[in-house]
């Protein structure tokens, strides 16, 4: 997800009908340059090496979505696909949670992150947390910092608890529901879903969390 | 899996094609930064961007949403929108110029 406006020049995208990596090639209509999908980035044309800024995003379920925001507004247009639903990540060890806006860039395997829902981390010197929900099969990554204070988080059955104030937290919008930050939200990281081999091809470089290597 | 060199006779041919190398035939094998090393490969013609769609309020769409269908969630402001992954896939659908909390964005995943 992207803002496209960048250098505040607003941009139209679309399909170019070309693959890198695997991975989409966009291109904008203003400038004809090209970017990489997964990069946010253009690779070639007037615009080169200027970056889209990202928009923190989440993948997760119709149902976790509409019941966090119920005012939501939905894209419609007719179906051209039906195999997108929860049982997409039916073989976890194939997808991760990446952050690339970090030094080296980080991914977390979902299959660790089944085991370990809640990850208390210190990436590139900044703490952040790793949330996952299994009923919805949502992985979240956001800061720990909250009004000056660094939190730690613990799992609880209705989401997160903060070791020092106790309050509870929505591990989805990262709300907090319940205690001494009630009303506060964690702030996201952007922090994307992407098949592991992809994003390992565009972030070599990753520090990559969990123990399986296997496909 | 390898890229094939012959071309896809048909835009649905193509999508099974691109699927199976999006989904199943990544081989992360250059290990390198892939920055300096662009070389994009043609495989269907550029397709017109999509400027106008449909919106639904979560009343409106009722139950012809699957409750465990995947969507991506945004929200900018005080705006919230969700893209259907179903709605939102195969090569003429992957980026959707929108507008969400003022803000200018490109839908995509």
């Amino acid at each position: 997800m992207y803002a496209r406006d960048p250098n505040r020049r607003n941009l139209t995208f679309g399909v170019s009908g070309m693959l890198w990596n695997r991975s989409l090639v966009m291109y904008d209509v203003e400038t004809m340059s090209h970017w990489s999908h997964l990069l946010g980035e253009a690779m070639e044309g007037p615009l080169r090496e200027t970056k889209l800024e990202q928009i923190p995003s989440v993948m997760t379920t119709w149902e976790s979505w509409r019941h966090r925001h119920p005012k939501t507004t939905v894209l419609w247009l007719p179906r051209s696909s039906r195999e997108y639903r929860r049982e997409f990540y039916r073989e976890p060890q194939r997808f991760v949670l990446g952050l690339a806006d970090v030094n080296p860039p980080q991914a977390w395997h979902f299959e660790q992150l089944m085991e370990e829902p809640i990850l208390n981390e210190e990436v590139d010197g900044q703490p952040i947390v790793v949330a996952f929900d299994p009923d919805s099969v949502t992985a979240r990554a956001f800061s720990r910092n909250v009004r000056g204070n660094t939190l730690d988080f613990e799992r609880d059955a209705r989401g997160l608890l903060d070791r020092q104030t106790r309050s509870l937290w929505d591990r989805i919008s990262g709300r907090c529901v319940e205690g001494h930050f009630e009303g506060e939200k964690l702030e996201p990281r952007l922090a994307i879903v992407s098949f592991r081999k992809t994003w390992l091809t565009f972030h070599p470089e990753t520090r990559l969390t969990g123990h399986n290597e296997q496909d | 899996m390898k890229l094939r060199d012959t071309a896809c006779p048909s835009a649905s041919m193509f999508f099974v094609f691109l699927f199976s190398l999006v989904a199943h035939g990544q081989q992360a094998t250059d290990r390198k930064p892939p920055r300096d090393d662009y070389r994009p490969r043609r495989l269907l013609r550029p397709q017109p961007p999509i400027t106008h769609f449909q919106l639904k309020s979560a009343d409106q769409i009722g139950d012809t949403l699957n409750p465990s269908e995947l969507v991506v969630g945004v929200t900018v402001g005080n705006e919230s929108r969700a893209y259907p992954l179903n709605m939102l896939s195969g090569p003429q659908r992957e980026i959707i110029n929108d507008t969400l909390g003022e803000r200018s964005i490109a839908a995509t995943w």
